[in-house]
């Protein structure tokens, strides 16, 4: 089973999202690009010239230790932070030149371990995805509705659907704040490590139902993953960042080297074909003597 | 594409069932407030419409009783919908469910501006009737503005910020109503009575402004509303799906000043119901505010009409007397807010009993 053979077309992608906003993209590749990125809080500086891109119907993942800058990167992209110099630009847009709402129909975010408020239906959380696209006032039209059921079946959400979010074990509760993003319809997601808190059964879960959305309904997926084996069997590209620079990028098996996982993940591992999926298989072995930021 | 048709949603249901059930029990709570109002005139809720629609035939006395209670009652509602909105917001923005008007330092500023003006700007008592709710309502949202820029200094408006700065300013605040009450002898009895909030200055002219104003906000307050349900799921969802947070921000807390600053200046710094209101109907309506609003407005309603109808009927000497004390020192009523936390308090730990 491979993903690159199944990837949809840029046409199934149009017929997808295109007339929600055709005037929006206008024909531009449904892509997420970012250059040359110095971004940072306050006075400390996390990303030093970072070129990032999510290209059009694939999913893109970005890896790194601790600390690498890699959840600041996905904000960046998301235009939640503000980079001190770079651009990034969705589907042929400069973010700087864009409202929050429009970057809202191009690009959705599920960011980390998203607080739920308590009292609030999955309904409720979806409808709110529809914000960039309803009126003034607030008002769900019969396309609002269609999207919000079509989001919350597609995470098979919909027996739970009046069930309130912090009633909801933690793999559906990720599902229904997914849902809220798909309910965006948006030809870009980013998402901030969808696996955290959840089991292993449920991260796998999520990121099997990521990789449906990429396949079956044409979305370029960003994501942060920790996990470099979710990374290598889900991703098509990889960004690896190392204290605020991308070290490493390609696809799984010209990325993650034996060299590179002692290198930046400070790990001793073996990469084999994975048996299943022929992605690359790390199985660590030791913990490797960190090198100095001077060797890398 | 698939269409597919969701399940019904029972708290649509449920709510909009508690909204009649609230929405009866205002008319209820209105016609028993004109039946049976202060002193001994009892009217009729038939002798009461009889006034109305012929007016000649009626008593002079009946009139003058059912205007002034109907104000009254109409008041105390319209008050109670303001501050349990202004809550339903505040809870939503600061993501608190503590959060109330009294946090924000309006209905503080309202207060000091209309205690200072009374106790050393007034000269005349032939001004305008609208003078003092504008001196008010200026002062509600001046010191909303204050909270609002003292909050931004720090670049991004942070909620916990918020309710630091607001509390601090509104103890600030209060300090100088302390020292205006203190410093002024002919009415400090007034003054204290409009610090904790009175409606038994209600007549229909201050009525009406105080309808008006709440019209003029009411366009303010339905384009907050999907601005408040987006910020309540945290600031990064909220620009995720395409809120501008920081303006979405100030327009949700203009629209909760607004109504506070409205109310507040009309009857004194009523306190409890927009902390209240939201946490009696919201584990039936839920959190959004598309429902939480309207069913939240009409509980705070009713409290407030309940409130004063307690502040009308019940004599302070009795409950003095009860308790056998000091009866003599009793004053003859007591201001409605100090039944809204009588009323609210034991409620509210009620509440609290059941939250998460």
């Amino acid at each position: 089973m491979t993903d690159k053979s199944s990837v949809s077309s840029n046409e199934t992608n149009r017929a997808i999202t295109g007339h929600h906003h055709a005037d929006a993209t206008s024909g531009a590749p449904n892509e997420l690009r970012a250059t040359a990125i110095d971004a940072g809080y306050d006075a400390r500086q996390v990303l030093h010239g970072v070129d990032c891109s999510a290209l059009e119907g694939k999913v893109t993942a970005l890896v790194g230790p601790n600390g690498s800058g890699k959840s600041t990167l996905l904000k960046v992209c998301a235009a939640l932070v503000s980079p001190n110099d770079g651009a990034v630009h969705v589907c042929g847009d400069d973010v700087r030149q864009l409202r929050t709402r429009d970057v809202a129909t191009r690009l959705a975010l599920l960011p980390q371990g998203p607080a739920t408020p308590p009292y609030l239906t999955v309904r409720d959380l979806v409808e709110q995805g529809r914000f960039a696209r309803v009126g003034p006032f607030g008002m769900l039209r019969r396309r609002d509705y269609g999207a919000v059921a079509e989001a919350i079946e597609l995470v098979g959400l919909t027996e739970f659907v009046n069930r309130d979010v912090d009633t909801l074990s933690g793999g559906e509760r990720q599902r229904a704040w997914l849902a809220l993003a798909l309910a965006q319809e948006t030809p870009v997601l980013a998402l901030d490590e969808p696996t955290t808190f959840l089991d292993i059964g449920h991260q796998w879960e999520v990121l099997e139902l990521v990789r449906r959305l990429n396949t079956e309904r044409g979305l370029t997926v960003l994501m942060v993953l920790h996990d470099l084996n979710h990374a290598a069997t889900f991703s098509d590209e990889m960004f690896v960042l190392q204290s605020g620079r991308v070290v490493a990028n390609g696809d799984p098996w010209s990325t993650l080297t034996v060299e590179l996982l002692r290198d930046v993940f400070g790990i001793e591992a073996s990469v084999t074909p994975d048996p299943n999926t022929d992605r690359p298989l790390i199985v660590p072995h030791a913990a490797a003597p960190r090198a100095t930021p001077l060797d890398s | 594409m698939t269409t597919t048709a969701l399940p019904a949603d029972p708290r649509g249901r449920r709510t909009w069932a508690l909204v009649a059930l609230l929405a009866v029990g205002c008319v209820v709570a209105f016609v028993v407030s004109v039946w049976w109002g202060t002193g001994s005139i009892r009217i009729s809720p038939v002798k009461a419409f009889e006034s109305w629609t012929d007016p000649d035939n009626a008593s002079r006395l009946a009139q003058v009783a059912v205007e002034a209670r109907s104000a009254r009652a109409v008041m105390a509602m319209a008050v109670g919908a303001a501050l349990a909105i202004a809550g339903s917001f505040l809870q939503l923005l600061y993501r608190n469910p503590l959060a109330s008007p009294e946090i924000t330092g309006v209905t503080q500023g309202s207060v000091v501006a209309v205690v200072v003006y009374l106790a050393y700007g007034s000269t005349s008592t032939d001004e305008a009737i609208w003078f003092l709710p504008l001196i008010g309502c200026a002062g509600g949202l001046g010191a909303g503005l204050l909270t609002w820029a003292i909050a931004r200094l720090g670049g991004r408006v942070d909620p916990l910020r918020m309710i630091l700065i607001g509390v601090l300013l509104g103890g600030l605040l209060f300090s100088v109503v302390g020292i205006a009450i203190l410093t002024t002898d002919e009415f400090s009895q007034d003054l204290i009575q409009w610090t904790v909030g009175s409606i038994q200055v209600a007549t229909w002219d201050r009525v009406w402004i105080l309808l008006g104003a709440l019209a003029i906000a009411a366009p303010l307050v339905l384009y907050a509303v999907p601005l408040a349900n987006g910020l309540g799921l945290g600031d990064d969802i909220a620009q995720g799906v395409g809120l501008g947070v920081n303006t979405a921000r100030a327009i949700v807390l203009l629209a909760a000043a607004t109504v506070t600053a409205a109310a507040v200046s009309l009857v004194g710094g009523i306190g409890f119901v927009g902390l209240v209101a939201p946490h009696l109907v919201r584990s039936r309506t839920g959190s959004d505010l598309r429902r939480l609003l309207p069913a939240s407005a009409l509980a705070g309603a009713l409290l407030v009409a309940a409130a004063d109808f307690a502040a009308r009927n019940v004599r302070p000497g009795d409950i003095a007397d009860f308790f056998g004390v000091g009866a003599d020192v009793a004053p003859t009523t007591l201001p409605t807010g100090v039944y809204l936390a009588l009323i609210g308090a034991p409620f509210f730990v009620h509440m609290l009993r059941r939250l998460p």
